[in-house]
Protein backbone atom coordinates (compact mmCIF):
# COMPACT_ATOMS: atom_id res chain seq x y z
CA UNK A 1 0.00 0.00 0.00
CA UNK A 2 1.65 3.72 -0.57
CA UNK A 3 1.30 6.06 1.41
CA UNK A 4 -1.59 8.42 0.00
CA UNK A 5 -3.99 5.78 -0.79
CA UNK A 6 -5.56 5.31 2.77
CA UNK A 7 -6.99 8.90 1.80
CA UNK A 8 -9.89 9.94 -0.54
CA UNK A 9 -8.35 10.96 -3.42
CA UNK A 10 -8.60 14.94 -3.97
CA UNK A 11 -9.43 16.12 -7.34
CA UNK A 12 -8.98 20.15 -7.75
CA UNK A 13 -11.39 21.19 -11.10
CA UNK A 14 -11.11 24.48 -12.30
CA UNK A 15 -13.55 25.53 -14.21
CA UNK A 16 -15.74 28.49 -15.13
CA UNK A 17 -19.07 27.34 -16.21
CA UNK A 18 -21.20 26.99 -12.84
CA UNK A 19 -23.42 24.22 -14.46
CA UNK A 20 -20.76 22.18 -16.11
CA UNK A 21 -18.52 22.18 -12.76
CA UNK A 22 -20.96 21.34 -10.35
CA UNK A 23 -22.24 18.60 -12.51
CA UNK A 24 -19.13 16.86 -13.27
CA UNK A 25 -18.12 17.24 -9.31
CA UNK A 26 -21.10 16.14 -8.19
CA UNK A 27 -21.08 12.86 -10.32
CA UNK A 28 -17.63 12.26 -9.70
CA UNK A 29 -18.42 12.48 -5.86
CA UNK A 30 -21.03 10.12 -6.18
CA UNK A 31 -19.92 7.54 -8.19
CA UNK A 32 -16.23 7.82 -7.57
CA UNK A 33 -16.10 8.24 -3.55
CA UNK A 34 -13.33 10.83 -4.23
CA UNK A 35 -13.22 14.97 -2.84
CA UNK A 36 -13.47 17.48 -5.29
CA UNK A 37 -12.20 20.77 -4.70
CA UNK A 38 -14.12 23.38 -7.26
CA UNK A 39 -13.22 26.84 -8.36
CA UNK A 40 -14.03 28.69 -10.92
CA UNK A 41 -10.70 31.06 -10.55
CA UNK A 42 -7.55 30.60 -11.83
CA UNK A 43 -6.30 32.68 -8.74
CA UNK A 44 -8.30 30.49 -6.26
CA UNK A 45 -6.89 27.49 -8.05
CA UNK A 46 -3.32 28.31 -7.76
CA UNK A 47 -3.60 29.14 -4.02
CA UNK A 48 -5.21 25.62 -3.61
CA UNK A 49 -1.89 23.91 -5.67
CA UNK A 50 0.29 25.94 -3.24
CA UNK A 51 -1.62 24.84 -0.13
CA UNK A 52 -3.25 21.90 -0.42
CA UNK A 53 -2.17 18.11 -1.40
CA UNK A 54 -4.28 16.83 -4.56
CA UNK A 55 -3.81 13.87 -6.34
CA UNK A 56 -5.11 15.50 -9.94
CA UNK A 57 -5.95 18.11 -11.56
CA UNK A 58 -8.65 19.40 -14.09
CA UNK A 59 -8.35 22.61 -15.28
CA UNK A 60 -10.20 24.99 -17.99
CA UNK A 61 -7.29 26.80 -19.87
CA UNK A 62 -10.19 30.07 -20.10
CA UNK A 63 -10.76 32.58 -22.71
CA UNK A 64 -7.09 34.15 -22.24
CA UNK A 65 -5.28 30.93 -21.53
CA UNK A 66 -4.81 32.36 -18.15
CA UNK A 67 -4.90 28.65 -17.10
CA UNK A 68 -1.79 28.36 -18.73
CA UNK A 69 -0.01 30.24 -15.89
CA UNK A 70 -1.27 27.78 -13.35
CA UNK A 71 0.11 24.66 -14.92
CA UNK A 72 3.50 26.40 -15.74
CA UNK A 73 3.81 27.14 -11.34
CA UNK A 74 2.76 23.69 -10.78
CA UNK A 75 5.54 22.02 -13.52
CA UNK A 76 7.70 24.09 -12.17
CA UNK A 77 7.60 23.12 -8.75
CA UNK A 78 6.17 25.72 -6.97
CA UNK A 79 3.07 24.73 -5.22
CA UNK A 80 3.10 21.63 -2.91
CA UNK A 81 2.39 19.05 -5.10
CA UNK A 82 4.77 16.89 -7.68
CA UNK A 83 5.50 18.64 -10.33
CA UNK A 84 3.77 15.83 -12.79
CA UNK A 85 0.82 16.08 -11.14
CA UNK A 86 -1.76 14.69 -13.42
CA UNK A 87 -3.56 16.96 -15.17
CA UNK A 88 -6.45 16.98 -17.77
CA UNK A 89 -7.09 20.73 -20.09
CA UNK A 90 -10.01 22.30 -21.23
CA UNK A 91 -10.52 24.71 -23.62
CA UNK A 92 -12.83 26.62 -26.43
CA UNK A 93 -10.19 26.36 -28.62
CA UNK A 94 -6.58 26.37 -29.15
CA UNK A 95 -4.45 27.58 -31.82
CA UNK A 96 -2.24 25.53 -33.14
CA UNK A 97 1.15 27.43 -31.69
CA UNK A 98 -0.57 27.09 -28.28
CA UNK A 99 -0.54 23.70 -28.71
CA UNK A 100 2.51 23.18 -29.11
CA UNK A 101 3.46 25.53 -26.00
CA UNK A 102 0.94 23.32 -24.08
CA UNK A 103 2.52 19.86 -24.88
CA UNK A 104 5.65 21.17 -23.26
CA UNK A 105 3.46 21.66 -19.94
CA UNK A 106 2.94 17.74 -20.34
CA UNK A 107 -0.81 16.98 -19.97
CA UNK A 108 -2.25 14.08 -19.98
CA UNK A 109 -5.22 15.14 -22.20
CA UNK A 110 -6.51 17.98 -24.01
CA UNK A 111 -10.24 18.33 -24.18
CA UNK A 112 -11.61 21.17 -26.92
CA UNK A 113 -15.19 22.03 -26.53
CA UNK A 114 -17.82 21.16 -26.92
CA UNK A 115 -17.77 17.94 -25.14
CA UNK A 116 -20.38 16.34 -22.28
CA UNK A 117 -20.02 15.95 -18.91
CA UNK A 118 -20.07 11.79 -19.37
CA UNK A 119 -16.55 12.13 -21.52
CA UNK A 120 -15.06 14.74 -18.63
CA UNK A 121 -15.78 12.16 -15.72
CA UNK A 122 -14.38 9.41 -17.94
CA UNK A 123 -11.14 11.37 -18.06
CA UNK A 124 -11.47 12.53 -14.26
CA UNK A 125 -11.45 8.94 -13.50
CA UNK A 126 -8.78 7.97 -15.51
CA UNK A 127 -6.64 10.87 -13.86
CA UNK A 128 -7.62 8.98 -10.53
CA UNK A 129 -6.55 5.84 -11.65
CA UNK A 130 -3.12 7.08 -12.77
CA UNK A 131 -2.84 8.76 -9.66
CA UNK A 132 -3.12 5.78 -8.23
CA UNK A 133 -0.61 3.95 -9.69
CA UNK A 134 2.48 3.68 -7.63
CA UNK A 135 5.27 3.71 -10.71
CA UNK A 136 3.60 6.71 -12.15
CA UNK A 137 2.89 8.98 -9.76
CA UNK A 138 4.70 8.47 -6.48
CA UNK A 139 7.74 7.86 -8.92
CA UNK A 140 7.09 11.78 -10.12
CA UNK A 141 6.87 13.16 -6.54
CA UNK B 1 -53.02 1.70 -21.13
CA UNK B 2 -52.26 2.58 -16.74
CA UNK B 3 -53.51 6.13 -15.95
CA UNK B 4 -51.02 8.02 -14.07
CA UNK B 5 -52.15 7.06 -10.55
CA UNK B 6 -52.95 9.93 -8.07
CA UNK B 7 -50.16 9.98 -5.04
CA UNK B 8 -51.79 9.45 -1.77
CA UNK B 9 -50.76 12.87 -0.13
CA UNK B 10 -52.30 14.23 -3.50
CA UNK B 11 -53.50 17.64 -1.82
CA UNK B 12 -50.41 18.61 0.04
CA UNK B 13 -48.79 17.67 -3.39
CA UNK B 14 -51.17 20.76 -5.33
CA UNK B 15 -50.64 22.74 -2.17
CA UNK B 16 -46.79 23.10 -2.42
CA UNK B 17 -47.17 22.98 -6.39
CA UNK B 18 -49.02 26.16 -6.04
CA UNK B 19 -47.30 28.12 -3.49
CA UNK B 20 -44.43 28.32 -6.03
CA UNK B 21 -46.84 30.29 -7.87
CA UNK B 22 -45.33 29.42 -11.62
CA UNK B 23 -47.59 27.10 -13.23
CA UNK B 24 -48.62 29.41 -16.11
CA UNK B 25 -45.53 31.79 -15.81
CA UNK B 26 -43.56 32.55 -19.05
CA UNK B 27 -40.32 31.01 -20.02
CA UNK B 28 -37.19 31.65 -17.68
CA UNK B 29 -33.74 31.18 -18.39
CA UNK B 30 -32.60 29.84 -15.08
CA UNK B 31 -34.57 26.76 -15.82
CA UNK B 32 -34.13 27.09 -20.09
CA UNK B 33 -30.26 26.84 -19.66
CA UNK B 34 -30.37 23.73 -17.88
CA UNK B 35 -33.02 21.84 -20.31
CA UNK B 36 -30.20 23.08 -22.98
CA UNK B 37 -27.42 21.49 -21.19
CA UNK B 38 -29.54 18.34 -20.69
CA UNK B 39 -30.54 18.18 -24.20
CA UNK B 40 -26.30 18.40 -25.14
CA UNK B 41 -25.22 15.83 -22.56
CA UNK B 42 -27.90 13.17 -23.64
CA UNK B 43 -28.42 13.97 -27.48
CA UNK B 44 -32.48 13.48 -27.19
CA UNK B 45 -35.12 15.28 -29.17
CA UNK B 46 -37.17 16.56 -26.26
CA UNK B 47 -36.38 17.55 -22.81
CA UNK B 48 -39.10 18.77 -20.25
CA UNK B 49 -39.12 20.73 -17.01
CA UNK B 50 -42.91 19.49 -16.06
CA UNK B 51 -44.84 20.10 -13.81
CA UNK B 52 -47.79 17.70 -12.71
CA UNK B 53 -51.27 19.91 -12.10
CA UNK B 54 -54.65 18.19 -11.04
CA UNK B 55 -55.71 17.91 -14.41
CA UNK B 56 -52.60 17.88 -16.55
CA UNK B 57 -48.96 18.82 -16.86
CA UNK B 58 -47.76 22.10 -17.88
CA UNK B 59 -43.89 22.75 -19.37
CA UNK B 60 -42.36 25.35 -17.58
CA UNK B 61 -39.29 25.17 -20.00
CA UNK B 62 -39.32 22.29 -23.10
CA UNK B 63 -36.97 22.13 -25.99
CA UNK B 64 -37.97 19.87 -29.14
CA UNK B 65 -42.25 19.92 -28.15
CA UNK B 66 -44.94 22.85 -28.95
CA UNK B 67 -47.72 21.95 -26.32
CA UNK B 68 -47.27 23.66 -23.73
CA UNK B 69 -49.18 20.91 -21.53
CA UNK B 70 -50.58 17.71 -21.90
CA UNK B 71 -53.85 15.46 -20.32
CA UNK B 72 -52.35 14.44 -16.82
CA UNK B 73 -53.90 10.86 -17.40
CA UNK B 74 -52.04 9.77 -20.53
CA UNK B 75 -48.50 11.44 -19.17
CA UNK B 76 -45.77 9.52 -18.16
CA UNK B 77 -44.53 12.16 -15.64
CA UNK B 78 -47.39 11.38 -13.83
CA UNK B 79 -46.31 7.88 -13.22
CA UNK B 80 -42.58 9.44 -12.55
CA UNK B 81 -43.92 11.57 -9.39
CA UNK B 82 -44.97 8.77 -7.36
CA UNK B 83 -41.52 7.29 -6.35
CA UNK B 84 -38.59 9.45 -5.30
CA UNK B 85 -36.37 7.34 -8.02
CA UNK B 86 -35.52 8.40 -11.39
CA UNK B 87 -38.23 6.28 -13.57
CA UNK B 88 -37.05 5.01 -16.90
CA UNK B 89 -38.62 3.41 -19.59
CA UNK B 90 -36.16 2.37 -22.00
CA UNK B 91 -38.71 1.13 -24.59
CA UNK B 92 -42.78 2.31 -24.26
CA UNK B 93 -43.27 -0.27 -26.42
CA UNK B 94 -42.08 -2.94 -24.39
CA UNK B 95 -43.67 -2.06 -20.71
CA UNK B 96 -47.64 -2.62 -20.67
CA UNK B 97 -48.31 0.68 -18.53
CA UNK B 98 -47.25 2.88 -21.42
CA UNK B 99 -47.26 0.65 -24.95
CA UNK B 100 -51.38 1.65 -25.85
CA UNK B 101 -50.41 5.37 -24.34
CA UNK B 102 -51.52 8.10 -27.14
CA UNK B 103 -48.24 9.67 -26.88
CA UNK B 104 -46.68 6.13 -27.61
CA UNK B 105 -48.79 5.10 -30.71
CA UNK B 106 -49.22 8.78 -32.05
CA UNK B 107 -46.84 12.21 -31.96
CA UNK B 108 -44.26 12.67 -30.05
CA UNK B 109 -44.35 8.97 -30.30
CA UNK B 110 -42.39 7.87 -27.29
CA UNK B 111 -40.24 5.30 -26.70
CA UNK B 112 -37.65 6.08 -24.43
CA UNK B 113 -38.42 8.08 -21.39
CA UNK B 114 -36.49 8.93 -18.18
CA UNK B 115 -37.68 11.27 -15.36
CA UNK B 116 -36.38 12.94 -12.50
CA UNK B 117 -39.01 13.99 -9.85
CA UNK B 118 -38.81 17.02 -8.28
CA UNK B 119 -39.39 16.89 -4.84
CA UNK B 120 -39.65 20.23 -3.31
CA UNK B 121 -40.57 19.09 0.48
CA UNK B 122 -40.32 15.42 1.54
CA UNK B 123 -42.05 13.13 -0.03
CA UNK B 124 -43.84 16.13 -2.26
CA UNK B 125 -42.89 15.49 -5.75
CA UNK B 126 -44.18 18.59 -8.30
CA UNK B 127 -43.37 17.43 -11.32
CA UNK B 128 -40.26 15.88 -13.18
CA UNK B 129 -36.91 16.95 -15.35
CA UNK B 130 -37.67 14.40 -18.27
CA UNK B 131 -35.74 13.27 -21.31
CA UNK B 132 -37.82 11.54 -24.07
CA UNK B 133 -36.73 10.33 -27.49
CA UNK B 134 -39.04 8.72 -30.28
CA UNK B 135 -35.71 5.95 -30.50
CA UNK B 136 -35.41 3.82 -27.36
CA UNK B 137 -32.10 3.53 -25.54
CA UNK B 138 -30.55 2.74 -22.29
CA UNK B 139 -29.69 4.64 -19.67
CA UNK B 140 -26.80 3.88 -17.20
CA UNK B 141 -25.92 4.73 -13.75
CA UNK B 142 -23.62 7.47 -15.24
CA UNK B 143 -26.13 8.89 -17.18
CA UNK B 144 -28.50 9.05 -13.99
CA UNK B 145 -26.09 10.45 -12.07
CA UNK B 146 -25.98 13.30 -14.42
CA UNK B 147 -29.64 13.49 -14.60
CA UNK B 148 -30.37 13.64 -10.69
CA UNK B 149 -27.67 16.47 -10.42
CA UNK B 150 -29.42 18.61 -13.20
CA UNK B 151 -32.85 18.09 -11.57
CA UNK B 152 -31.39 18.58 -8.20
CA UNK B 153 -30.47 21.93 -9.57
CA UNK B 154 -33.96 22.60 -10.79
CA UNK B 155 -35.50 21.71 -7.53
CA UNK B 156 -32.83 24.51 -5.92
CA UNK B 157 -33.91 27.42 -8.10
CA UNK B 158 -37.82 25.76 -7.44
CA UNK B 159 -36.88 26.86 -3.77
CA UNK B 160 -34.98 30.14 -4.71
CA UNK B 161 -31.58 29.14 -4.14
CA UNK B 162 -29.94 30.86 -7.29
CA UNK B 163 -27.10 29.20 -8.57
CA UNK B 164 -24.43 32.33 -10.88
CA UNK B 165 -25.87 32.05 -14.37
CA UNK B 166 -22.60 31.08 -16.00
Amino acid sequence: MNAVSIYRRQVLLVEPHTLFRRTLASIARQLCDIDVHETSSHEVGRVILETQRIHCLMLNLGEDLAGMAVLQALRAGQTVNPRELPTALLAETVRPDVVERLKALRPQRLMLMPFKVRTAFEVTRGLVAQADSPTQYLGAI
Amino acid sequence: MQCAPIPANESERLAALRALLILDTPPEQRFDRIIEFAREEFEVPIVLLSLVDSERQWFKSSFGLEARETPRDISFCGHAILLPAILVVPDALLDPRFADNPLVTGPPHIRFYAGAPLEVEPGLRIGTLCLISPEPRSFDETDGAILGVLRDIVVGELRGQHEDSA
